[in-house]
């Protein structure tokens, strides 16, 4: 690992502080804003850059004078959102306006039930919604974890259960990442004895890097026959762009094991980051006490018709992976070619050694228009989280990203 | 990215013939799913796990639907064309996506002349209601609410192992806000649902602010949270917000909804105001991205449109008194309404009455215990559903209608 310097002897916090600042920033527009801005101050140069990164031309002087919207590659999401057969599905379900002025009927919720048990080979009753699956990674660590009872996580990782165990006082113990940017699994079986939930994100977020189904079964087994008590809690968020062969979805599990409850988003492939849905999988006792604490009101009727039609149209979630696929490898060949190491990305987005702090890397980006990821400590100080974007705003990027770290825009 | 109105309806005969196809079961009761043309249709398929959710039940076609509050006319054309230029955006986060979650939150800020920081918003005001029991009530504060009024703080409370208090409304279906400034010392949150549901009664600005001094008085700790989700259906002159007074009172909190005069039900969004330490300390239960972008976009279309506002209380006030106006000729007592329901005195059980109306396809309320003996809840639709809706109640209650021709 080139460059990346780890401490694994350190215990960092859980970024989930920063991912709130981020987002109330994000909140308030002024991210946005700020780059906008920032393309007056430094408009010729990222206006020569092109919408494709292809060269000088007399369309770049027309670019010019109209700032380049700025690309978004810092939320890992999907962007060309959903696909047309789900987007009629909204138009049909909006109507003429009426329908959504009622609330979301029990028939719309049944509607993506089904769906989801009919894809996943599961009964219905084994199907939880919620808005987006951070709902339910909220609603599982209140349920799951007490003052008496920690969340155990690799560090880093998705910081929404922390931040929110943080929130309600309950203990975190976050364990390191091994030298590989891989889950320690013995540590966090070890952490996990007397716990109340362990997360475990596969794909993980931010390191883009992936358990083999082998590995994660062998943890599950490992965890509960050192205390049958803990909940493992898998975040499936990423799983529609694995390519990996030895992935597998843990649902199976899942739906066997009151101990275990897998989620799924539709913000990240079904490209519905806007509409706030996702869905769990579990034992219907173990949904059902987390249904005790859920506020189940808070999913849209446009985004429950929406899913169900999105997850029944497999052949666009194929197109997807594949779209996906084809950018990170251009992105990841960019980087490669200039001496760049990235880990082995099961995701759409990649995790980078720039060679700068994230904090360095994000700013000479933003000077060019463009939105790359957070910290994610202990590593912000040599890489960078990058969303992968169409192959067009790839090519716009890379040009971008060649200027911040010095190196010929040309590969 | 713009949509034009072609696309929008091209392309969906499948799909909207689906949709209809899973809106004709409804549940009733103990979880079985029974198909709506009658109930030897029935589709005898247990979903418990649904409704507990809190789903609620789907009007079929042809069924007129007065038992949720709605607005039976939804947010209206701009409204839908702003959800229809917004679908481009449906790939980013509501955050990223414009207008954002943070635009929303300024423009109301805007129009109610107070500073972003005293907003904060919500996956319709439930979650806001949530949040409130959340942050202020535990196993050592308790909540106050009031029987009967709306019941999710009181679920959520009981969750947490928080103690309720909730004294009955007086005679006249008002809050007893004696009884709940009596019960409110070391509490951590007081419920005023104001309009309240189910009885539809306000108490005036100078009564809720008079309330408030007085639970602070004796507790100045305790949250009161002052839910104005019918605000825009209210007539009463006397009647005022208590935004006002939340802006200035830390402690105070008032939610408002875009489910209701709005037309939103199905979008979830909601929002609420309260000095800026109070707000701070509620928004750290946000959900992460708790309003989604249709949502965001079709509020943000309708938020400031007055005229549009003016018209959907005048119809809806017209719609009531017509209402009123038949179950006053039959002699049963209906509460002063300042909502889109009214509370009524029908002299027999809530659950007779709503399953003799389902009979000939209209539902009403639930029951709102301690008065489902004898009252029902009854949301008021359009004009028009209200005319065949008290044919309907007057065959259910067994007196006569002389109808009101519609004007």
């Amino acid at each position: 690992m080139s460059g990346a310097k780890v401490d694994t002897t350190k215990r960092p916090r859980p970024a989930a502080r920063e991912t709130e600042m981020e987002t109330s920033i994000l909140t308030t527009g002024l991210n946005r804003r700020a780059v906008l801005r920032g393309l007056g101050a430094g408009g010729a140069a990222a206006a020569t850059l092109g919408l494709h990164g292809c060269g000088a031309g007399s369309e770049n002087v027309a670019l010019s004078e109209e700032a380049l919207p700025p690309l978004l590659l810092h939320n890992n999401e999907n962007p060309l959102g959903p696909g047309s057969r789900t987007l009629d599905v909204m138009r049909a379900a909006l109507g003429e306006g009426a329908p959504a002025g009622r609330y979301p009927f029990a028939a719309g919720a049944r509607d993506l039930i089904e769906a989801a048990a009919e894809v996943n080979g599961v009964a219905t009753d084994h199907v939880m919604i919620g808005n987006g699956s951070t709902q339910l990674l909220r609603t599982a660590t209140h349920v799951f974890t007490a003052p008496d009872k920690h969340l155990v996580m690799g560090a880093p990782s998705y910081e929404e259960c922390p931040g929110y165990a943080d929130l309600v006082g309950h203990p975190i113990v976050s364990v390191p990442l091994t030298d590989n940017m891989q889950f320690d699994l013995d540590g966090m079986a070890e952490a996990a004895k007397g716990a109340g939930m362990v997360f475990l994100c596969n794909p993980n977020n931010p390191t883009a890097a992936l358990l083999s189904a082998d590995a994660v079964v062998g943890f599950v087994e490992t965890v509960l026959g050192n205390d049958p008590d803990v909940m493992i809690f898998l975040d499936e968020a990423y799983h529609d762009y694995v390519t990996d062969s030895s992935y597998a979805s843990q649902i199976p599990l899942a739906v066997n094991n009151p101990r275990v409850v897998v989620s799924r988003t539709f913000s990240k492939a079904h490209g519905m980051a806007g509409m706030r849905i996702g869905y769990a999988i579990g034992v219907p006792d173990t949904l059902r006490r987390m249904r005790n604490w859920h506020y189940g009101m808070s999913v849209n009727v446009l985004a429950l018709a929406a899913a169900a039609a999105s997850l029944r149209d497999e052949e666009r979630l194929a197109e997807e992976r594949d779209r996906n696929t084809e950018a990170k490898r251009y992105t990841l060949d960019w980087f490669a070619s200039h001496g760049h190491e990235a880990t082995d990305s099961q995701t759409n987005f990649i995790f980078v050694n720039t060679g700068m702090t994230a904090a360095a890397f994000r700013a000479g980006c933003g000077e060019h228009g463009i939105l790359v990821g957070r910290n994610f400590p202990p590593y912000e100080n040599s890489y960078a989280r990058i969303s992968i974007g169409t192959i067009d705003q790839m090519r716009r990027a890379t040009a971008a990203f060649g200027e911040v770290l010095g190196v010929s825009a040309v590969a | 990215m713009s949509l034009s109105r072609r696309a929008l309806f091209t392309g969906s005969t499948r799909s909207r013939s689906e949709a209809l196809a899973t809106t004709r079961a409804r549940p009733a009761g103990a979880g079985v799913w029974i198909g709506a043309r009658g109930r030897e249709e029935a589709v005898a398929v247990s979903w418990p796990h649904v409704l507990e959710a809190g789903f609620v039940q789907p009007a079929a076609e042809g069924e007129i639907r007065i038992s949720s509050n709605e607005n039976p006319l939804g947010p209206g054309r701009a409204a839908v064309d702003a959800i229809d230029e917004q679908l481009g955006q449906a790939g980013l986060y509501p955050t990223n996506a414009e207008p954002s979650m943070g635009d929303l939150r300024d423009r109301i800020a805007e129009l109610n002349d107070v500073d972003p920081g005293n907003v904060v918003l919500g996956a319709g005001s439930g979650e806001i209601l949530k949040n409130c029991v959340q942050a202020f009530t535990s196993e050592s504060r308790h909540l106050v609410s009031a029987t009967p009024t709306y019941e999710s703080p009181r679920r959520f409370a009981a969750y947490l192992g928080a103690r309720v208090e909730a004294p009955r409304v007086s005679s006249d279906g008002r809050l007893d806000l004696e009884a709940m400034a009596a019960a409110a010392p070391s509490s951590g949150l007081v419920f005023v649902c104001n309009p309240n549901n189910p009885t539809s009664t306000i108490h005036n600005a100078e009564a809720i602010s008079a309330f408030v001094a007085r639970v602070h008085e004796a507790s100045p700790e305790a949250v009161i949270l002052i839910d104005e989700a019918y605000h825009e259906y209210v007539t009463d002159p006397d009647h005022t917000s208590a935004i006002g007074l939340a802006i200035e009172t830390p402690n105070v909190v008032v939610s408002r909804t875009f489910s209701k005069a709005f037309g939103m039900a199905g979008l979830r969004v909601g929002y609420a105001f309260g000095h800026v330490d109070t707000i701070r300390e509620l928004r750290r239960y946000s959900l992460l991205f708790n309003t989604n972008g249709m949502g965001v976009a079709a509020a943000m279309a309708v938020v400031g449109d007055e005229v549009r506002m003016e018209r959907e209380r005048q119809r809806n006030t017209e719609a009531k008194r017509h209402t009123v106006e038949f179950f006053e000729r039959a002699g049963m007592q209906v509460s002063d309404s300042q909502t889109n329901f009214i509370f009524v005195d029908i002299g027999r059980s809530a659950a007779e009455f709503r399953d003799g109306c389902a009979e000939h396809n209209v539902l009403v309320g639930r029951d709102f215990p301690p008065f489902e003996a004898s009252h029902a809840r009854i949301s008021i639709g359009t004009l028009e559903e209200m005319n065949r809706a008290t044919d309907v109640f007057a065959s259910v209650l067994g007196v006569e209608h002389a109808r009101v021709a519609a004007g």
